[in-house]
């Protein structure tokens, strides 16, 4: 049986917006905190012709409640603070039970020059 | 005697200009990575940003700049896309007067002239569009 990572995380709104100029820009905005059990933790290297591109992938599984629920609906909406770094969501597991939601988060190095 | 306008003026007021004729409608200049849950909006480009020269040494000889800006409208619903360009020709063509925010580096125009390209649909992005061209003159 494997050992249960929790750990702490922060939930962040994401919201869009627009400036002066029409650029279209991000504001992350903390939510609340919360313990999550974290696995799976890969980062993966891709080289293209002219670049290496770091991405890192995360599980994180949380209690479901009525905010996780608001992730599961919208989870552009949404981002997580995890060691320090911005996590955005790309998959999310709802269990059959409704007892957990993981979620599968990413996150881009910047790309590094070959 | 004219000296020529910083195009990040011009950025500005487009911007500013448009978000109010459309309200609640959303506008971006040149592109919108929002498109898929955006049912309408619209995305703007600046081009031809140019006074005439006159011959001379002196160089403020120059006539009045004519910069275009076009507009793309992008939409849904075939309609919505039409009601905008409607909007905006309501509002711009022929329009005379403060352009942009006149709090902040607004400018006169003396003359706004909108011409509707066509319309047309992105089978990619599954939206209607309308293209449409506005020139300013700019006496500065």
């Amino acid at each position: 049986m494997g050992i249960a990572r929790y750990e702490n995380t922060t939930i962040n709104a994401v919201t869009n917006g627009v400036d002066t100029l029409g650029q279209y820009t991000t504001t992350i905005t903390p939510l609340f905190i919360s313990r999550a059990v974290v696995k799976d933790v890969r980062n993966s290297l891709r080289i293209t012709e002219k670049y290496r591109i770091y991405q890192d992938l995360v599980n994180v599984t949380f209690n479901y409640t009525p905010n996780i629920k608001a992730i599961v609906d919208h989870q552009q909406d949404y981002s997580i603070t995890w060691r320090g770094f911005d996590w955005r969501i790309t998959d999310v597991f709802e269990s059959d039970d409704r007892m957990r939601v993981t979620l599968v988060c990413y996150r881009n190095d910047p790309n590094t020059p070959v | 005697m004219t000296t020529q306008q910083n195009p990040v003026v011009y950025a500005h007021c487009i911007q500013y200009q448009l978000a109010n004729i459309v309200t609640p409608v959303p506008v971006y200049a040149s592109f919108n990575r929002l498109y898929a849950e955006q049912p309408e909006f619209l995305t703007w480009q600046l081009r031809n940003v140019h006074q005439p020269v006159y011959t001379g040494q002196t160089q403020s000889n120059k006539g009045i700049d004519r910069p275009i800006f076009q507009i793309s409208i992008f939409a849904q619903e075939m309609g919505d896309c039409f009601n905008l360009s409607n909007s905006i020709l309501q509002s711009l063509h022929g329009y005379s007067g403060m352009f942009g925010n006149p709090a902040t580096d607004g400018f006169f125009v003396a003359k706004a002239d909108v011409m509707f390209q066509y319309n047309s649909y992105d089978n990619e992005l599954g939206l209607h569009q309308i293209f449409m061209d506005c020139t300013l003159d700019v006496p500065v």
